[in-house]
Protein backbone atom coordinates (compact mmCIF):
# COMPACT_ATOMS: atom_id res chain seq x y z
CA UNK A 1 0.00 0.00 0.00
CA UNK A 2 3.07 2.26 1.05
CA UNK A 3 4.61 1.76 -2.10
CA UNK A 4 2.02 2.27 -4.26
CA UNK A 5 1.34 5.65 -2.36
CA UNK A 6 4.74 6.42 -3.61
CA UNK A 7 4.41 5.44 -6.87
CA UNK A 8 1.44 7.62 -7.10
CA UNK A 9 3.57 10.16 -5.91
CA UNK A 10 6.34 10.19 -7.49
CA UNK A 11 3.34 9.99 -10.76
CA UNK A 12 2.29 13.12 -9.26
CA UNK A 13 5.35 15.26 -9.01
CA UNK A 14 6.48 14.00 -12.49
CA UNK A 15 3.26 15.29 -14.13
CA UNK A 16 3.08 18.39 -12.27
CA UNK A 17 7.05 18.89 -13.59
CA UNK A 18 5.77 18.75 -17.25
CA UNK A 19 2.81 20.46 -17.01
CA UNK A 20 4.44 23.78 -15.21
CA UNK A 21 7.74 23.31 -17.45
CA UNK A 22 5.55 23.56 -20.69
CA UNK A 23 3.63 26.45 -19.26
CA UNK A 24 6.83 28.35 -18.50
CA UNK A 25 8.32 27.66 -22.14
CA UNK A 26 4.70 28.62 -23.42
CA UNK A 27 4.95 32.31 -21.16
CA UNK A 28 8.26 33.13 -21.69
CA UNK A 29 7.96 35.62 -24.36
CA UNK A 30 5.40 37.12 -22.58
CA UNK A 31 7.42 37.37 -19.56
CA UNK A 32 10.82 38.99 -21.35
CA UNK A 33 8.50 41.18 -22.59
CA UNK A 34 6.78 42.42 -19.19
CA UNK A 35 10.23 42.45 -17.65
CA UNK A 36 11.49 44.58 -20.53
CA UNK A 37 8.94 47.56 -20.23
CA UNK A 38 8.75 48.45 -16.44
CA UNK A 39 12.74 48.10 -16.61
CA UNK A 40 14.92 51.04 -17.71
CA UNK A 41 16.64 49.47 -21.24
CA UNK A 42 20.37 50.41 -20.19
CA UNK A 43 19.83 47.84 -17.36
CA UNK A 44 18.20 44.97 -19.57
CA UNK A 45 21.04 45.44 -21.56
CA UNK A 46 23.50 45.11 -18.77
CA UNK A 47 21.99 42.57 -16.48
CA UNK A 48 19.50 40.77 -19.28
CA UNK A 49 15.89 41.14 -19.01
CA UNK A 50 14.98 38.08 -16.43
CA UNK A 51 17.13 39.98 -13.49
CA UNK A 52 14.70 41.63 -10.35
CA UNK A 53 17.13 43.75 -9.69
CA UNK A 54 17.81 47.54 -10.45
CA UNK A 55 15.42 49.60 -10.91
CA UNK A 56 11.80 50.20 -11.94
CA UNK A 57 9.88 52.83 -14.30
CA UNK A 58 6.76 53.71 -15.68
CA UNK A 59 8.62 55.78 -17.89
CA UNK A 60 8.15 53.51 -21.11
CA UNK A 61 4.26 53.37 -20.73
CA UNK A 62 4.79 57.16 -20.35
CA UNK A 63 6.54 57.59 -23.74
CA UNK A 64 4.76 54.93 -25.62
CA UNK A 65 0.99 56.55 -24.47
CA UNK A 66 1.50 59.89 -25.56
CA UNK A 67 4.51 59.08 -28.49
CA UNK A 68 4.63 62.15 -31.24
CA UNK A 69 4.96 59.48 -33.83
CA UNK A 70 2.96 56.83 -33.22
CA UNK A 71 0.85 57.05 -29.90
CA UNK A 72 -1.16 54.63 -28.08
CA UNK A 73 -4.08 56.69 -26.98
CA UNK A 74 -4.80 57.69 -30.27
CA UNK A 75 -4.79 53.68 -31.21
CA UNK A 76 -7.10 53.08 -28.12
CA UNK A 77 -9.42 56.11 -28.80
CA UNK A 78 -9.49 54.80 -33.01
CA UNK A 79 -9.23 50.59 -32.38
CA UNK A 80 -12.60 51.74 -29.37
CA UNK A 81 -14.52 53.67 -32.42
CA UNK A 82 -13.76 50.36 -34.45
CA UNK A 83 -14.53 47.66 -31.93
CA UNK A 84 -17.55 48.77 -30.05
CA UNK A 85 -20.08 49.22 -33.22
CA UNK A 86 -18.38 46.85 -35.40
CA UNK A 87 -19.54 44.39 -32.26
CA UNK A 88 -23.39 45.34 -32.10
CA UNK A 89 -23.97 46.31 -35.69
CA UNK A 90 -23.15 42.57 -36.68
CA UNK A 91 -24.16 40.51 -33.36
CA UNK A 92 -27.92 42.96 -33.95
CA UNK A 93 -27.99 41.79 -38.11
CA UNK A 94 -26.72 38.34 -37.18
CA UNK A 95 -29.72 37.73 -34.05
CA UNK A 96 -32.37 39.16 -36.81
CA UNK A 97 -31.47 36.66 -39.55
CA UNK A 98 -30.75 33.79 -37.09
CA UNK A 99 -34.17 34.37 -35.63
CA UNK A 100 -36.12 34.05 -38.62
CA UNK A 101 -33.47 30.77 -39.83
CA UNK A 102 -34.49 29.22 -36.44
CA UNK A 103 -38.54 29.80 -36.32
CA UNK A 104 -39.92 30.21 -39.81
CA UNK A 105 -39.68 28.26 -43.37
CA UNK A 106 -39.68 30.42 -46.31
CA UNK A 107 -38.34 29.93 -50.11
CA UNK A 108 -34.62 29.07 -50.40
CA UNK A 109 -34.60 29.34 -46.84
CA UNK A 110 -31.67 25.52 -47.07
CA UNK A 111 -29.99 27.47 -49.96
CA UNK A 112 -29.22 30.25 -48.12
CA UNK A 113 -27.98 29.02 -44.92
CA UNK A 114 -26.08 26.70 -46.94
CA UNK A 115 -24.36 29.78 -48.40
CA UNK A 116 -23.60 30.80 -45.15
CA UNK A 117 -21.55 28.04 -44.25
CA UNK A 118 -19.85 28.36 -47.64
CA UNK A 119 -19.09 31.75 -46.49
CA UNK A 120 -17.83 30.96 -43.23
CA UNK A 121 -15.12 28.65 -44.57
CA UNK A 122 -13.63 30.59 -46.95
CA UNK A 123 -10.51 32.33 -46.46
CA UNK A 124 -9.74 36.08 -46.74
CA UNK A 125 -7.75 35.85 -49.62
CA UNK A 126 -10.88 35.09 -51.47
CA UNK A 127 -12.38 38.74 -50.82
CA UNK A 128 -9.65 41.31 -49.63
CA UNK A 129 -8.93 42.44 -53.35
CA UNK A 130 -12.23 43.36 -54.35
CA UNK A 131 -12.36 44.76 -50.95
CA UNK A 132 -9.78 47.14 -51.87
CA UNK A 133 -11.24 48.68 -54.70
CA UNK A 134 -14.86 49.19 -53.76
CA UNK A 135 -13.95 50.66 -50.32
CA UNK A 136 -11.89 53.12 -52.38
CA UNK A 137 -14.83 53.53 -54.88
CA UNK A 138 -17.37 54.43 -52.01
CA UNK A 139 -14.81 56.33 -50.80
CA UNK A 140 -13.97 54.50 -47.58
CA UNK A 141 -10.56 54.25 -47.90
CA UNK A 142 -8.30 55.03 -44.92
CA UNK A 143 -11.85 55.64 -42.84
CA UNK A 144 -12.74 53.91 -40.06
CA UNK A 145 -16.27 53.62 -41.18
CA UNK A 146 -15.18 51.46 -43.69
CA UNK A 147 -13.11 49.21 -41.34
CA UNK A 148 -16.41 49.36 -39.38
CA UNK A 149 -17.99 47.79 -42.43
CA UNK A 150 -15.74 45.11 -43.37
CA UNK A 151 -15.41 43.43 -39.98
CA UNK A 152 -19.02 43.58 -39.63
CA UNK A 153 -19.35 42.01 -42.70
CA UNK A 154 -16.83 39.30 -41.65
CA UNK A 155 -18.42 38.63 -38.33
CA UNK A 156 -21.85 37.98 -39.82
CA UNK A 157 -21.68 34.91 -41.10
CA UNK A 158 -20.27 32.88 -38.17
CA UNK A 159 -22.59 34.87 -35.74
CA UNK A 160 -25.80 34.04 -37.48
CA UNK A 161 -24.42 30.81 -37.46
CA UNK A 162 -23.84 30.66 -33.49
CA UNK A 163 -26.85 31.84 -32.75
CA UNK A 164 -29.01 30.18 -35.02
CA UNK A 165 -27.91 26.56 -32.96
CA UNK A 166 -28.60 28.58 -29.73
CA UNK A 167 -32.11 29.78 -30.97
CA UNK A 168 -33.11 25.84 -31.99
CA UNK A 169 -32.44 25.22 -28.19
CA UNK A 170 -34.39 27.26 -26.79
CA UNK A 171 -37.84 26.55 -25.49
CA UNK A 172 -40.83 27.62 -27.78
CA UNK A 173 -43.67 27.45 -25.38
CA UNK A 174 -43.20 31.28 -23.97
CA UNK A 175 -43.68 32.26 -27.54
CA UNK A 176 -46.27 30.68 -28.29
CA UNK A 177 -47.99 31.72 -25.06
CA UNK A 178 -47.07 35.33 -26.58
CA UNK A 179 -48.32 34.96 -29.58
CA UNK A 180 -51.36 33.54 -28.66
CA UNK A 181 -51.71 36.64 -26.26
CA UNK A 182 -51.39 38.79 -29.55
CA UNK A 183 -47.55 39.72 -29.62
CA UNK A 184 -46.02 40.91 -32.95
CA UNK A 185 -43.14 38.73 -34.13
CA UNK A 186 -41.06 42.37 -33.77
CA UNK A 187 -42.21 42.50 -29.97
CA UNK A 188 -41.48 38.51 -29.33
CA UNK A 189 -37.82 38.82 -30.44
CA UNK A 190 -37.55 41.81 -28.63
CA UNK A 191 -38.97 41.33 -25.55
CA UNK A 192 -38.66 37.60 -25.22
CA UNK A 193 -36.17 36.04 -27.50
CA UNK A 194 -33.58 38.58 -26.84
CA UNK A 195 -33.88 38.46 -23.06
CA UNK A 196 -33.67 34.93 -22.70
CA UNK A 197 -30.32 34.77 -24.80
CA UNK A 198 -28.24 36.59 -23.00
CA UNK A 199 -25.48 33.86 -22.70
CA UNK A 200 -24.93 33.47 -26.20
CA UNK A 201 -24.92 37.01 -26.38
CA UNK A 202 -21.98 37.57 -24.35
CA UNK A 203 -20.15 34.65 -25.99
CA UNK A 204 -20.64 36.11 -29.46
CA UNK A 205 -19.86 39.77 -28.40
CA UNK A 206 -16.61 38.54 -26.82
CA UNK A 207 -15.30 36.58 -29.83
CA UNK A 208 -15.84 39.27 -31.94
CA UNK A 209 -14.68 42.13 -29.74
CA UNK A 210 -11.15 40.41 -29.21
CA UNK A 211 -11.26 39.69 -33.00
CA UNK A 212 -11.76 43.27 -34.50
CA UNK A 213 -9.62 44.53 -31.59
CA UNK A 214 -7.04 41.87 -32.15
CA UNK A 215 -7.00 42.36 -36.36
CA UNK A 216 -4.14 43.54 -38.03
CA UNK A 217 -4.63 43.39 -41.42
CA UNK A 218 -7.97 44.40 -42.53
CA UNK A 219 -6.28 47.77 -40.79
CA UNK A 220 -3.09 47.87 -42.53
CA UNK A 221 -4.87 47.09 -45.56
CA UNK A 222 -7.46 49.74 -45.28
CA UNK A 223 -5.96 52.82 -43.21
CA UNK A 224 -2.62 55.01 -44.33
CA UNK A 225 -2.95 57.95 -42.05
CA UNK A 226 -1.27 57.46 -38.89
CA UNK A 227 -3.98 59.51 -37.09
CA UNK A 228 -6.11 56.55 -37.96
CA UNK A 229 -4.37 53.47 -37.10
CA UNK A 230 -5.63 51.31 -34.48
CA UNK A 231 -3.84 50.37 -31.72
CA UNK A 232 -2.15 47.28 -33.33
CA UNK A 233 -0.89 48.91 -36.48
CA UNK A 234 0.35 52.18 -33.89
CA UNK A 235 2.30 49.36 -31.44
CA UNK A 236 3.61 47.77 -34.80
CA UNK A 237 4.54 50.79 -36.23
CA UNK A 238 6.78 51.95 -33.14
CA UNK A 239 9.13 49.20 -34.22
CA UNK A 240 11.46 51.69 -36.18
CA UNK A 241 13.57 50.21 -39.69
CA UNK A 242 16.80 50.89 -38.17
CA UNK A 243 16.90 51.74 -34.65
CA UNK A 244 14.43 49.73 -31.97
CA UNK A 245 13.71 51.03 -28.75
CA UNK A 246 12.69 47.64 -27.17
CA UNK A 247 11.56 49.31 -23.62
CA UNK A 248 9.07 51.50 -25.75
CA UNK A 249 7.96 48.36 -28.01
CA UNK A 250 7.54 46.35 -25.05
CA UNK A 251 5.53 48.77 -23.57
CA UNK A 252 2.98 49.65 -26.38
CA UNK A 253 2.74 45.43 -26.57
CA UNK A 254 1.43 45.15 -23.15
CA UNK A 255 -1.18 48.30 -23.32
CA UNK A 256 -2.47 46.62 -26.78
CA UNK A 257 -2.88 43.39 -25.55
CA UNK A 258 -4.25 44.44 -21.58
CA UNK A 259 -7.66 45.42 -23.66
CA UNK A 260 -8.61 41.79 -24.71
CA UNK A 261 -6.68 39.88 -22.31
CA UNK A 262 -8.64 41.78 -19.43
CA UNK A 263 -11.75 41.31 -21.42
CA UNK A 264 -10.93 37.51 -21.59
CA UNK A 265 -10.54 37.32 -17.43
CA UNK A 266 -13.89 38.64 -16.93
CA UNK A 267 -15.54 36.78 -19.57
CA UNK A 268 -13.66 33.15 -19.41
CA UNK A 269 -16.61 31.38 -19.66
CA UNK A 270 -18.19 33.06 -22.33
CA UNK A 271 -15.08 32.72 -24.61
CA UNK A 272 -14.93 28.78 -24.09
CA UNK A 273 -18.21 28.29 -24.58
CA UNK A 274 -18.26 30.53 -27.51
CA UNK A 275 -15.16 28.26 -28.60
CA UNK A 276 -17.08 25.43 -28.66
CA UNK A 277 -20.30 26.40 -28.88
CA UNK A 278 -20.68 27.55 -32.65
CA UNK A 279 -17.92 25.05 -33.96
CA UNK A 280 -19.80 21.81 -32.94
CA UNK A 281 -23.16 20.95 -32.71
CA UNK A 282 -25.36 17.71 -32.43
CA UNK B 1 -40.94 20.83 -37.11
CA UNK B 2 -39.93 23.91 -38.99
CA UNK B 3 -43.55 24.53 -39.74
CA UNK B 4 -44.96 27.45 -39.55
CA UNK B 5 -45.75 27.30 -36.43
CA UNK B 6 -46.57 31.11 -35.91
CA UNK B 7 -48.64 33.22 -37.65
CA UNK B 8 -45.99 35.15 -39.99
CA UNK B 9 -45.57 38.36 -40.87
CA UNK B 10 -44.02 38.38 -44.81
CA UNK B 11 -42.90 42.15 -44.61
CA UNK B 12 -41.61 42.14 -41.11
CA UNK B 13 -39.83 38.95 -41.59
CA UNK B 14 -38.47 40.84 -44.97
CA UNK B 15 -36.52 43.63 -42.49
CA UNK B 16 -35.45 40.92 -40.09
CA UNK B 17 -33.76 39.36 -42.92
CA UNK B 18 -32.71 41.77 -45.52
CA UNK B 19 -29.43 44.03 -43.60
CA UNK B 20 -27.89 40.35 -42.88
CA UNK B 21 -29.05 39.32 -46.72
CA UNK B 22 -27.31 42.55 -48.16
CA UNK B 23 -24.22 43.00 -46.39
CA UNK B 24 -23.42 39.51 -47.21
CA UNK B 25 -24.29 40.19 -50.76
CA UNK B 26 -22.20 43.40 -50.91
CA UNK B 27 -18.91 42.46 -48.78
CA UNK B 28 -18.87 38.32 -49.32
CA UNK B 29 -20.39 37.16 -52.63
CA UNK B 30 -19.57 39.95 -54.95
CA UNK B 31 -16.04 40.39 -54.00
CA UNK B 32 -15.84 36.51 -54.59
CA UNK B 33 -17.35 36.50 -57.46
CA UNK B 34 -15.11 39.61 -58.58
CA UNK B 35 -11.53 37.32 -57.74
CA UNK B 36 -12.65 34.24 -59.66
CA UNK B 37 -13.29 37.22 -62.49
CA UNK B 38 -9.77 38.90 -61.98
CA UNK B 39 -8.13 35.86 -61.91
CA UNK B 40 -8.69 36.06 -65.89
CA UNK B 41 -7.61 39.57 -66.10
CA UNK B 42 -4.28 40.95 -66.62
CA UNK B 43 -5.24 43.12 -63.40
CA UNK B 44 -2.05 44.75 -62.00
CA UNK B 45 -0.91 48.03 -60.11
CA UNK B 46 -4.73 48.25 -58.76
CA UNK B 47 -4.73 49.64 -62.31
CA UNK B 48 -8.89 49.27 -62.62
CA UNK B 49 -9.42 51.61 -65.92
CA UNK B 50 -6.85 49.80 -68.12
CA UNK B 51 -7.11 45.90 -67.18
CA UNK B 52 -10.48 45.37 -65.39
CA UNK B 53 -12.52 45.21 -68.97
CA UNK B 54 -9.30 43.23 -70.26
CA UNK B 55 -9.70 39.26 -70.28
CA UNK B 56 -6.92 36.77 -71.10
CA UNK B 57 -8.42 33.51 -69.90
CA UNK B 58 -6.24 31.28 -68.06
CA UNK B 59 -2.83 33.18 -68.80
CA UNK B 60 -2.77 33.96 -64.73
CA UNK B 61 -3.41 29.88 -64.38
CA UNK B 62 -0.66 28.86 -66.64
CA UNK B 63 1.85 31.61 -65.47
CA UNK B 64 1.72 30.02 -62.06
CA UNK B 65 2.03 26.52 -63.23
CA UNK B 66 4.88 27.24 -64.91
CA UNK B 67 6.15 29.47 -62.06
CA UNK B 68 5.65 26.31 -59.56
CA UNK B 69 7.31 24.10 -62.33
CA UNK B 70 10.40 26.53 -63.17
CA UNK B 71 11.27 29.19 -60.88
CA UNK B 72 12.61 27.93 -57.24
CA UNK B 73 11.43 30.83 -55.28
CA UNK B 74 7.61 29.67 -56.31
CA UNK B 75 8.65 26.06 -56.41
CA UNK B 76 10.29 27.07 -52.58
CA UNK B 77 7.01 28.36 -51.27
CA UNK B 78 5.19 24.96 -52.58
CA UNK B 79 7.64 23.23 -50.12
CA UNK B 80 7.23 25.91 -47.01
CA UNK B 81 3.47 24.89 -47.40
CA UNK B 82 3.59 21.05 -46.84
CA UNK B 83 6.10 21.23 -44.67
CA UNK B 84 4.07 24.10 -42.12
CA UNK B 85 0.93 22.83 -42.81
CA UNK B 86 1.75 19.47 -42.22
CA UNK B 87 3.54 19.73 -38.77
CA UNK B 88 1.67 22.41 -37.52
CA UNK B 89 -1.35 20.54 -38.34
CA UNK B 90 0.43 17.32 -36.10
CA UNK B 91 1.33 19.85 -33.12
CA UNK B 92 -2.32 21.34 -32.83
CA UNK B 93 -3.96 18.39 -33.08
CA UNK B 94 -2.20 15.95 -31.42
CA UNK B 95 -0.45 18.81 -28.93
CA UNK B 96 -4.40 20.25 -28.04
CA UNK B 97 -5.09 16.43 -27.37
CA UNK B 98 -2.35 16.22 -25.09
CA UNK B 99 -2.92 19.58 -23.13
CA UNK B 100 -6.74 18.59 -23.10
CA UNK B 101 -5.90 15.09 -21.84
CA UNK B 102 -3.38 16.43 -19.15
CA UNK B 103 -6.14 18.60 -18.07
CA UNK B 104 -8.39 16.48 -17.58
CA UNK B 105 -6.13 14.20 -15.27
CA UNK B 106 -4.82 16.81 -12.88
CA UNK B 107 -6.20 18.68 -10.37
CA UNK B 108 -9.20 20.79 -11.34
CA UNK B 109 -7.94 23.95 -9.36
CA UNK B 110 -4.49 23.87 -11.46
CA UNK B 111 -6.19 22.94 -14.83
CA UNK B 112 -8.45 26.04 -15.01
CA UNK B 113 -5.35 28.29 -14.44
CA UNK B 114 -3.48 26.50 -17.17
CA UNK B 115 -6.49 26.33 -19.48
CA UNK B 116 -6.59 30.26 -18.92
CA UNK B 117 -2.65 30.19 -20.26
CA UNK B 118 -2.94 28.10 -22.69
CA UNK B 119 -4.79 30.51 -24.59
CA UNK B 120 -3.28 33.45 -24.11
CA UNK B 121 -1.79 33.53 -27.59
CA UNK B 122 -4.90 33.53 -28.70
CA UNK B 123 -6.28 36.45 -26.62
CA UNK B 124 -3.08 38.49 -27.71
CA UNK B 125 -3.29 40.61 -30.97
CA UNK B 126 -1.49 39.06 -33.88
CA UNK B 127 0.82 41.90 -34.26
CA UNK B 128 1.78 42.06 -30.55
CA UNK B 129 2.14 38.50 -30.70
CA UNK B 130 4.66 38.80 -33.55
CA UNK B 131 6.03 41.47 -31.67
CA UNK B 132 6.95 39.20 -28.82
CA UNK B 133 8.37 36.42 -31.03
CA UNK B 134 9.92 38.86 -32.67
CA UNK B 135 11.83 39.87 -29.53
CA UNK B 136 12.11 36.34 -28.74
CA UNK B 137 13.92 35.06 -32.28
CA UNK B 138 15.87 38.74 -33.00
CA UNK B 139 19.08 37.79 -34.01
CA UNK B 140 20.81 40.17 -32.03
CA UNK B 141 22.29 39.46 -28.72
CA UNK B 142 19.20 41.91 -27.27
CA UNK B 143 16.96 38.94 -28.48
CA UNK B 144 15.53 36.74 -25.67
CA UNK B 145 16.30 33.49 -26.81
CA UNK B 146 20.29 34.93 -28.12
CA UNK B 147 20.70 36.68 -24.63
CA UNK B 148 19.62 32.97 -22.35
CA UNK B 149 21.55 30.78 -24.81
CA UNK B 150 24.97 33.09 -24.53
CA UNK B 151 24.80 33.87 -20.65
CA UNK B 152 24.21 30.02 -20.33
CA UNK B 153 27.51 29.46 -22.24
CA UNK B 154 25.88 27.55 -24.96
CA UNK B 155 26.79 29.70 -27.77
CA UNK B 156 29.88 32.15 -28.21
CA UNK B 157 28.12 34.90 -30.48
CA UNK B 158 23.76 35.70 -31.40
CA UNK B 159 22.75 33.76 -34.13
CA UNK B 160 19.65 35.10 -36.42
CA UNK B 161 17.73 31.75 -35.78
CA UNK B 162 15.34 32.41 -38.81
CA UNK B 163 18.21 33.74 -41.18
CA UNK B 164 21.18 31.39 -40.72
CA UNK B 165 19.79 27.90 -39.68
CA UNK B 166 18.28 26.94 -43.08
CA UNK B 167 15.52 25.44 -43.60
CA UNK B 168 14.91 24.45 -39.97
CA UNK B 169 15.09 27.53 -38.53
CA UNK B 170 12.85 29.42 -40.16
CA UNK B 171 10.34 26.71 -40.74
CA UNK B 172 10.76 26.06 -37.24
CA UNK B 173 9.59 29.94 -35.92
CA UNK B 174 6.74 29.94 -38.17
CA UNK B 175 5.62 26.08 -37.10
CA UNK B 176 6.53 27.30 -33.31
CA UNK B 177 4.39 30.54 -33.47
CA UNK B 178 1.52 29.24 -35.51
CA UNK B 179 1.33 26.17 -33.16
CA UNK B 180 0.96 27.81 -29.75
CA UNK B 181 -1.84 30.04 -31.00
CA UNK B 182 -3.59 26.77 -32.87
CA UNK B 183 -3.31 24.47 -30.34
CA UNK B 184 -5.50 25.87 -27.95
CA UNK B 185 -8.19 25.34 -30.46
CA UNK B 186 -8.01 21.92 -30.16
CA UNK B 187 -7.68 22.05 -26.40
CA UNK B 188 -10.61 23.73 -25.72
CA UNK B 189 -13.19 21.68 -28.20
CA UNK B 190 -11.13 18.44 -26.57
CA UNK B 191 -11.75 19.38 -23.27
CA UNK B 192 -15.11 19.95 -23.15
CA UNK B 193 -15.99 16.76 -24.56
CA UNK B 194 -14.29 14.83 -22.43
CA UNK B 195 -15.86 17.02 -19.57
CA UNK B 196 -19.24 15.54 -21.09
CA UNK B 197 -18.49 12.14 -21.27
CA UNK B 198 -20.65 9.95 -18.50
CA UNK B 199 -18.91 9.90 -15.24
CA UNK B 200 -20.17 6.51 -14.78
CA UNK B 201 -18.11 5.26 -17.60
CA UNK B 202 -14.81 6.43 -15.95
CA UNK B 203 -15.68 5.02 -12.62
CA UNK B 204 -16.37 1.91 -14.16
CA UNK B 205 -13.39 1.30 -15.85
CA UNK B 206 -11.70 2.44 -12.81
CA UNK B 207 -13.48 0.30 -10.90
CA UNK B 208 -12.04 -2.57 -13.36
CA UNK B 209 -8.90 -1.00 -12.76
CA UNK B 210 -7.88 0.58 -15.72
CA UNK B 211 -4.94 3.27 -15.54
CA UNK B 212 -4.52 6.56 -16.98
CA UNK B 213 -3.44 5.05 -20.15
CA UNK B 214 -5.79 2.17 -20.48
CA UNK B 215 -8.44 4.94 -19.90
CA UNK B 216 -7.14 7.34 -22.75
CA UNK B 217 -6.82 4.89 -25.66
CA UNK B 218 -9.74 2.38 -24.85
CA UNK B 219 -12.51 5.03 -23.99
CA UNK B 220 -11.28 8.21 -24.02
CA UNK B 221 -9.98 8.56 -27.42
CA UNK B 222 -12.43 6.67 -29.23
CA UNK B 223 -14.96 9.22 -27.71
CA UNK B 224 -13.60 11.87 -29.13
CA UNK B 225 -13.57 9.90 -32.78
CA UNK B 226 -16.03 13.05 -34.01
CA UNK B 227 -14.06 16.02 -32.68
CA UNK B 228 -10.42 14.63 -33.52
CA UNK B 229 -12.40 14.87 -37.00
CA UNK B 230 -13.66 17.80 -36.82
CA UNK B 231 -10.70 19.60 -35.42
CA UNK B 232 -8.32 18.19 -38.19
CA UNK B 233 -10.38 19.14 -41.19
CA UNK B 234 -11.07 22.62 -39.23
CA UNK B 235 -7.27 23.17 -38.69
CA UNK B 236 -6.32 22.07 -42.03
CA UNK B 237 -7.83 24.29 -44.08
CA UNK B 238 -7.11 27.42 -41.20
CA UNK B 239 -3.50 26.39 -41.59
CA UNK B 240 -3.58 26.61 -45.72
CA UNK B 241 -5.05 29.72 -45.40
CA UNK B 242 -3.00 31.50 -42.86
CA UNK B 243 -1.05 34.26 -43.26
CA UNK B 244 -0.88 36.81 -40.17
CA UNK B 245 1.70 35.90 -38.19
CA UNK B 246 3.65 34.55 -41.36
CA UNK B 247 3.40 37.88 -42.52
CA UNK B 248 4.82 40.15 -39.39
CA UNK B 249 8.34 37.57 -39.31
CA UNK B 250 8.82 37.83 -42.56
CA UNK B 251 8.30 41.57 -43.01
CA UNK B 252 10.34 42.52 -39.78
CA UNK B 253 13.01 39.83 -40.95
CA UNK B 254 12.53 37.08 -38.05
CA UNK B 255 12.21 34.83 -40.65
CA UNK B 256 14.09 34.44 -44.50
CA UNK B 257 11.25 35.10 -47.10
CA UNK B 258 12.67 32.40 -49.33
CA UNK B 259 12.44 29.83 -46.74
CA UNK B 260 9.12 31.69 -44.63
CA UNK B 261 6.78 32.27 -47.46
CA UNK B 262 3.61 29.94 -47.56
CA UNK B 263 0.91 29.83 -50.21
CA UNK B 264 -1.27 32.02 -48.30
CA UNK B 265 1.24 34.79 -47.83
CA UNK B 266 2.32 33.97 -51.24
CA UNK B 267 -1.17 35.88 -52.39
CA UNK B 268 -1.10 38.56 -50.08
CA UNK B 269 2.35 39.60 -51.31
CA UNK B 270 1.22 39.29 -55.21
CA UNK B 271 -1.21 41.38 -54.51
CA UNK B 272 -0.25 44.18 -51.82
CA UNK B 273 3.72 43.57 -51.40
CA UNK B 274 6.40 45.46 -52.83
CA UNK B 275 7.41 45.60 -55.74
CA UNK B 276 5.16 45.00 -58.70
CA UNK B 277 1.43 44.22 -57.51
CA UNK B 278 -0.06 41.52 -59.61
CA UNK B 279 -3.93 40.91 -58.42
CA UNK B 280 -4.55 38.77 -61.83
CA UNK B 281 -2.28 36.28 -60.52
CA UNK B 282 -2.77 36.87 -56.56
CA UNK B 283 -6.68 36.13 -57.29
CA UNK B 284 -5.58 32.56 -59.61
CA UNK B 285 -3.74 31.67 -56.66
CA UNK B 286 -6.18 32.48 -54.09
CA UNK B 287 -8.52 30.67 -56.17
CA UNK B 288 -5.86 27.38 -56.34
CA UNK B 289 -5.80 27.72 -52.52
CA UNK B 290 -9.41 27.53 -52.24
CA UNK B 291 -9.85 24.52 -54.73
CA UNK B 292 -6.92 22.52 -53.16
CA UNK B 293 -8.35 23.43 -49.44
CA UNK B 294 -12.13 21.97 -50.58
CA UNK B 295 -10.28 18.90 -52.28
CA UNK B 296 -7.85 18.18 -49.08
CA UNK B 297 -10.94 19.02 -46.91
CA UNK B 298 -13.34 15.81 -48.55
CA UNK B 299 -10.13 14.05 -48.51
CA UNK B 300 -9.88 13.94 -44.86
CA UNK B 301 -13.36 13.75 -44.13
CA UNK B 302 -13.15 10.72 -46.38
CA UNK B 303 -9.90 9.19 -44.56
CA UNK B 304 -10.62 9.95 -41.33
CA UNK B 305 -13.94 7.65 -42.57
CA UNK B 306 -16.41 10.51 -41.35
CA UNK B 307 -19.54 8.09 -41.96
CA UNK B 308 -17.92 5.67 -39.21
CA UNK B 309 -17.81 8.36 -37.07
CA UNK B 310 -21.31 9.99 -37.04
CA UNK B 311 -22.30 6.81 -35.28
CA UNK B 312 -21.85 6.84 -31.90
CA UNK B 313 -19.34 4.10 -30.56
CA UNK B 314 -21.68 1.46 -28.95
CA UNK B 315 -20.72 -1.67 -27.58
CA UNK B 316 -17.15 -1.79 -26.88
CA UNK B 317 -17.25 0.65 -24.06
Amino acid sequence: MARRRGKLLLKYIIINIVVWSIAIIWTLPFIGVAMTSVKPFSEVVVHGWWSFIGNYTLKNFIDAWSNPMYSVAIGYRNSFIVTIPATIAPLFIAALAAYVFSRFSFPLKTLLFIVLLVIMAMPQQMSVIPLFFMLNSMGLYDKLQGLILVHTAWGLAWMTFFLKNFFDALPREIEEAARVDGAGDAQIFFKIVLPMSMPAIASVAAIQFTWVWSDFFYALMFLVNPDNYVVTLQVASMKGQYHIDWGLLSAGSIMAMSVPLLLYALLQKYYVRGMVGWTLKG
Amino acid sequence: MKKNIFSTNKVQLLIFLLPAFLIVLLFYIIPIIITVYVSFTPMRNWNIDKYFNVIVGLQNYNRLFSLITRDPVARQVVMNTVVFVAITLAINVLGGLGLALANFFIDERVSTGFRTLWLLPRMTPIAVYGLLWYYFFHGSSIGMLNSIAMSLGLIKKPIAWGQEVIPWGPWSIIIIVNGFVGVSFGMVIFYSALKSIPRELIIAARVDGASNWKLTTNILIPLLRWHLLFVTTWQLLSLLTTYAHTFLLVEWGVVSRTYGQTWALYVFNTAFGRGEQDQGLAAAAAVILVIFGAILGWITVRALGFNKMITKPKGDI
